[in-house]
């Protein structure tokens, strides 16, 4: 009976242990590597480019995001086919569990639309990025040319 | 007469020395035992053909240096850029530049005329081409002024002269801005082949954005349509096709 009880604890005991195991601990971001392009005069448009990195073991997706310096800030992405440059605006990008999403020029940005200030080489911008399951994450940007 | 001497150790060391006690191959054979010295060897009168095929050698050296420079010489310089086969007058277009004054492209021979056509709203490929035209002026030095770089907008409606002259200068001083009338914008286009399509993006805040070609032309100094480069194409190699064409 109480070899019985013994096996029996043991396996409730592995079980609930393996199910710690795959428990999922939820998606955990880093934004490396951020910086913005130059917006010459107020009114215009900028562009952020970021790489995430999501270590945890759950996928999220980059939703959108705000900036006190511009009036509506959103992702969207740059392509070039046979010459030409289209652009289009993504509602959600993909960041996959252990994996990363890299926002870059004549690819996806997050665009500061109608910038209330001129944005000038060496100045600092803070935008929050916004996540489908993380939240918010707010960061702090430099302007500075492509490299 | 000795037996062949296979030891390899021996072979190698009899060239440093300058003894050839032994050279051969072929299996049992012998070989007579000589002395070499390779000095001697080189610098004996009785060897005038070393002599006459070091002369030759010096000549066919000399003769290969001086077919190299003329080859050099011969070449022609290959552009970077994309060439047209047959350069034609680059069709000329009078529109409104960012300083108020009109500018005719017929205006400008003389000068190396580089053109893009962009918007300020766009905010990827646009300023992207423009920082590379200020790099190209920077490493122009004293020769920029050579240059002229047209920024032709295809988003009239919201590009006021205002707007496009902030725009281009913050890039650099020597950048040109240029709008007009719709229909003399479209015709522009059409001459040079540039797709530009307004497209209405539902949900955004941009309202529309301008789909649009993103090549820089180049017209020579005889004002001929002369070199085209794709977006991304270095800086570098457009400096570098100026400053052949500038001499």
């Amino acid at each position: 009976m109480l070899h019985r009880s013994i096996i029996a604890i043991t396996l409730i005991t592995a079980l609930v242990l393996s199910a710690c195991g795959t428990e999922s601990t939820g998606p955990k971001i880093s934004v490396e590597d951020a910086w913005a392009r130059p917006v010459p005069a107020a009114g215009g448009n900028g562009a952020v480019f970021f790489r995430l990195v999501n270590t945890g073991n759950e996928a999220d997706q980059l939703i959108g995001g705000e900036s006190p310096v511009a009036g509506s800030v959103e992702i969207h992405k740059t392509t070039m086919e046979e010459g030409v440059m289209r652009m289009e605006h993504i509602p959600g990008l993909e960041l996959p569990a252990k994996g990363e999403a890299l926002l870059e020029p004549v690819g996806y940005h997050e665009m500061l639309i109608g910038a209330n200030t001129s944005l000038a080489l060496g100045d600092t911008l803070p935008i929050t990025l916004r996540f489908e399951k993380s939240g918010e994450i707010q960061i702090e940007v430099q302007v500075r040319e492509i490299e | 007469m000795i037996p062949v001497n296979r030891d390899h150790q021996a072979q190698h060391n009899s060239w440093k020395t300058g003894r050839l006690d032994s050279w051969n191959i072929g299996e049992g054979d012998t070989f007579h035992t000589t002395r070499f010295s390779a000095t001697r060897y080189f610098q004996s009168s009785n060897f005038p053909s070393f002599q006459f095929s070091i002369l030759r050698m010096r000549q066919t050296i000399l003769l290969l240096i001086l077919t190299s420079i003329i080859l050099t010489a011969c070449e022609s310089y290959q552009f970077k850029g994309t060439e047209y086969s047959d350069p034609q007058p680059a069709p000329d277009f009078e529109l409104t530049a960012t300083n108020g004054e009109r500018f005719r492209l017929g205006d400008h021979q003389g000068q190396i005329v580089l053109m893009f056509f962009g918007y300020t709203s766009c905010p990827d490929v646009c300023p992207t081409t423009l920082a590379e035209a200020r790099r190209v002026f920077e490493g122009l030095g004293d020769d920029a002024d050579k240059v002229t770089f047209l920024f032709t907008t295809v988003d009239p409606e919201r590009d006021t002269l205002e707007v496009l002259g902030t725009y281009v200068t913050a890039f650099h001083p020597a950048i040109v801005g240029l709008t007009g009338a719709p229909d003399v914008l479209e015709t522009v286009r059409q001459d040079y082949g540039i797709f530009a399509e307004k497209e209405v993006l539902e949900g955004s805040a941009t309202g529309y954005i301008v789909n649009h070609t993103a090549r820089v032309f180049l017209v020579d100094a005889e004002g001929r349509l002369r070199l085209s480069y794709s977006f991304g194409t270095p800086p570098e190699d457009i400096l570098e096709d100026i400053q052949h064409l500038i001499g």
